[in-house]
């Protein structure tokens, strides 16, 4: 009898379980032409203007009234990459590297546009450290990711500078801009890699630079708003739609730098602190580039297969994009 | 009824490792058959002949051995100087008023917090290197090492420590010769506490710390596979770090058979 109980408690367990799985495929909408919620997740700082102005203007809502639309600030592309991956957002905004991180690995996502590119700086404090050669074993350098885009750039310039793509990779350490940002001014890292505002006050604050981000590549490499195919193609006019809206923001931005400083000095996904002062000179600066077709994809997708970090490397840029924004960016 | 009997009877006869491994057994199938039907992304969750092969993989490039000795390296040296520390702490406990204040009143702060809440602080102090790692294991050692060993003591028998003084022996000989030896069975209660302590507060740390490369142990490992999109390479050090406290449980085990069991100080299983 005691035999009997055990087995029935072990085929009940793994029926429980199986049932549970079955309840994890519910999509997100009955396939009328707008979702029922829609988050879009995207990163701290300066590139965030175009949602953060998005959002403020509430052009969403009103276009989509019964759609439940969520942001989600989180601090680093790989972030994004989960969110996406379980499902708690459908459009991410991240830099090339974790994007194609996710789709080496068989994520259906593709991109939508992209967003903007500018000038990255290598910040470090110490006056002993100029070049990337002047970086000893126990200089850590601080980037949101390990693959981030900032830390692909790092190992392009490693591997022009000092002959060896990974000669760096034991200094990096992944922490948040805005923790980078005290940890570099505190003296705990020697160097961070994060990107604007938290970079121009780190500088402001007495460090220099040692890298400038446009460099490596050129100045390719734009930012880029993913979107899963199989949501494209459950709701093409809703994601085409989003993909216009995103494209005027981001034309109104770059023309209205007085209006997009002041919604940035009001959201927390600017980078916290900063006057609408601060933000205009840093949209005026000549090396922020409102992009918003793609760009670098091969050359990124080229680079990192050959150091390990891609087991493939996409054939054109069509595997990597929507209809949108299709056999652009290679 | 009767067909049945003898198969129940013969189950609850197996040995105890035998029964462990068809439990094992079983698990790791449903396992597999949840990964393979349930249609769930691999990116979630990983199944077990994926953990399998990462295992090997990583074993392979030797990853995922350096991982493993440097966290065992940090937990060896943290646990080291926790339990010189915790000895004395409890040693000066045992022979004066002063002392066993001093240790209540620490162990009563300090030993709720979890080694992790203090990392944050080990981290300003000491800064992103293997001392702010092992400070925190030292922490974390202290307080069951040195809270069981003075319980170990204060249990000795009036008639042990008579003999003792009736001997003659100096504060160092009667604590060395006698009080340790009769107080082992605590000693090694608090050791298996704080290496329990000790492993998941190392694990935890790296996690936390998230440093590339050169200082990474098995925390590292799991954090950089998690960034690289490798569920399998999580899975392998969950399975890893699993076992390791496994092997070390039964390093404890056997000590305790061969010197507190044997000595009929305390049962055996």
């Amino acid at each position: 009898m005691s035999k009997h109980r055990w087995l029935l408690a072990l085929l009940l367990a793994i029926l429980v379980l199986f049932v549970s799985a079955c309840g994890n495929a519910a999509s997100t909408g009955s396939g009328s032409d707008a979702p029922s919620s829609f988050t879009i997740v995207y990163q701290p700082g300066l590139g965030s203007v175009t949602f953060i102005t998005l959002k403020l203007q509430k052009t969403l809502d009103k276009q989509f009234p019964h759609t439940n639309f969520q942001w989600k600030i989180v601090n680093s592309g790989s972030a994004v990459r989960e969110a996406v991956l379980s499902n708690q957002g459908q459009l991410g905004s991240l830099g090339i590297s974790p994007f194609l991180v996710g789709w080496d690995k068989g994520m259906d996502w593709k991109v939508l546009l992209a967003t903007s590119r500018g000038d990255t700086w290598l910040v470090a404090k110490n006056p002993r450290i100029k070049t990337l050669k002047d970086f000893g074993p126990n200089d850590k350098i601080g980037v949101v990711a390990p693959d981030a885009q900032q830390a692909i750039v790092l190992r392009k310039a490693a591997q022009q500078q000092l002959g060896d793509a990974h000669a760096l990779d034991k200094n990096l350490v992944a922490i948040g801009s805005a923790d980078g940002e005290q940890a570099l001014l505190s003296g705990q890292l020697a160097a961070n890699f994060a990107g604007s505002p938290f970079q121009e006050s780190e500088v402001a604050a007495g460090g220099h630079i040692v890298l400038h981000s446009n460099q490596p590549f050129g100045p390719v490499g734009a930012g880029l708003i993913v979107l899963p195919q199989s949501f494209y193609n459950q709701y093409p006019n809703f994601s085409k739609t989003v993909y216009k809206d995103l494209l005027a923001t981001s034309a109104y931005v770059a023309s209205h730098h007085d209006q997009a400083a002041q919604y940035l000095a009001q959201d927390a996904g600017s980078g916290g602190k900063g006057s609408e002062a601060q933000f205009k000179s840093l949209l005026d600066s000549e090396y922020l580039v409102f992009d918003t077709t793609p760009s670098g994809l091969m050359a990124y997708a080229t680079f990192m297969q050959s150091i390990g970090f891609l087991s493939r490397v996409p054939k054109s840029v069509n595997d990597l994009e929507l209809p949108t924004v299709l056999g652009t960016g290679s | 009824m009767s067909l049945l009997q003898p198969a129940a009877v013969k189950v609850r006869e197996l040995p105890v490792w035998l029964r462990h491994l068809l439990f094992g057994i079983v698990f790791i199938i449903a396992w597999q058959l949840y990964v393979s039907l349930s249609g769930a992304s691999a990116l979630l969750i990983a199944s077990p002949i994926a953990t399998v092969q990462a295992l090997f993989t990583d074993i392979g490039n030797g990853q995922l051995i350096s991982a493993t000795l440097i966290s065992l390296q940090n937990l060896a040296i943290g646990m080291a100087i926790g339990i010189i520390v915790g000895l004395i702490l409890a040693s000066l406990s045992a022979f004066s008023r002063f002392g066993r204040d001093l240790l209540t009143l620490l162990t009563s702060v300090f030993s709720p917090l979890p080694g992790i809440a203090i990392l944050p602080l080990t981290m300003l102090w000491f800064g992103l290197s293997p001392a702010a790692i092992i400070f925190v294991v030292v922490y974390g050692s202290i307080w069951p090492i040195s809270a069981n060993t003075e319980t170990g003591f204060r249990t000795i028998g009036a008639t042990t420590r008579m003999v003792a003084l009736n001997l003659g022996l100096s504060r160092v000989q009667t604590v060395r010769d006698v009080f340790l030896p009769a107080a082992l069975p605590h000693i090694l209660s608090g050791l298996r506490l704080a290496w329990a302590f000790g492993w998941r507060t190392v694990v935890g740390a790296e996690i936390v710390f998230g440093v590339a490369g050169s200082n990474g142990g098995l925390g590292w490992y799991i954090n950089n596979a998690r960034y690289f999109l490798n569920p399998p390479a999580i899975f392998a050090g969950l399975v890893v770090i699993s076992l390791l406290g496994i092997l070390l449980d039964t390093f404890f085990q056997r000590v305790e058979q061969q010197t507190i069991v044997k000595w009929g100080m305390k049962q055996a299983h």
